[in-house]
């Protein structure tokens, strides 16, 4: 079982966490005036990098807490989990709803 | 005091088990304090680590989530000063010998509920079950002797047959 550590409540399965996407994709702060080749490219087209990625992961069945995960694709390697309150980037979740 | 209002068990119809007791007639609160309490409650003590639980007078409290915590009694309380949610319905409560309970979550549990790990005291949440577990919550009481787990009540029959499964 791949276990992520979660800032609060310790490693745990990953069978507790939910994906939530791309931590680095950021909502147009003005929508109304985008055009829809950006909000095509905002709402569906991702990158798809090779190694360390940030990415928002929900602790659905525990603290249900959203986190900001930096994991390297390739490896599974976590380099960082924090807490997206906590977080000094934490915008994403206010601009990215 | 307040009452409790009388509710049915949970698991009417189905076969009591030796192992596995329902506790009914909780009074069970969640506490919502996202920057901590104000001034001190009386009647409470707040756990300060995750995941782990305090008793005062009666009264034990779960840490659920950071300022969230599951107040549980087995009388009905008054607290005033917080800010409480009434789930006393919304739960149906288990009580398992802490060593059985520990064989049997482990055939579907994540959480490592091993003795170094989760000392009495200690609560956690996690999943029941494989393909869409079932949130629960577990508490192993601070005398040692038990584990509590708590389930949504619409969960509560297919939780207890699922923890008599697990008790074969």
């Amino acid at each position: 079982m791949i276990l992520l550590t979660c800032p609060h409540c310790g490693p745990r399965g990953i069978s507790e966490f939910t994906y939530r996407g791309d931590a680095t994709v950021a909502r147009p702060t003005a929508p109304e005036g985008v055009d829809d080749t950006s909000w095509v490219e905002y709402l569906h087209l991702r990158d798809n990098h090779k190694g360390p990625h940030d990415e928002l992961w929900h602790h659905v069945q525990g603290c249900r807490r959203w986190l900001r995960v930096r994991r390297d694709v390739v490896t599974h390697k976590v380099i960082s989990c924090c807490d997206l309150a906590g977080d000094p980037a934490g915008d994403v979740a206010e601009s990215n709803p | 005091m307040p009452d409790i209002p009388e509710r049915r068990s949970a698991l009417v119809g189905m076969e009591p088990h030796d192992l596995i007791r329902e506790r009914t007639g909780l009074w069970i609160q969640r506490l919502y304090a996202p920057n901590g309490l104000q001034e001190p409650v009386s009647g409470l003590d707040l756990p300060e680590q995750p995941n782990t639980a305090s008793h005062k007078g009666g009264v034990h409290a779960l840490w659920v989530a950071p300022g969230e915590y599951l107040l549980v009694s087995e009388e009905a309380q008054t607290i005033e000063g917080a800010a409480l949610s009434d789930l006393s319905h919304a739960r149906t409560v288990f009580r398992i010998d802490a060593e059985p309970a520990r064989a049997i979550l482990a055939k579907s549990c994540p959480l490592d509920l091993r003795l170094s790990n989760f000392p009495p005291g200690h609560c956690a949440q996690s999943g029941l079950g494989s393909l869409s577990p079932v949130p629960i919550l577990v508490h192993h009481l601070e005398s040692g002797s038990h584990m509590d787990i708590y389930v949504p009540r619409s969960y509560g029959q297919h939780v207890y047959a699922w923890l008599v499964d697990g008790a074969i």
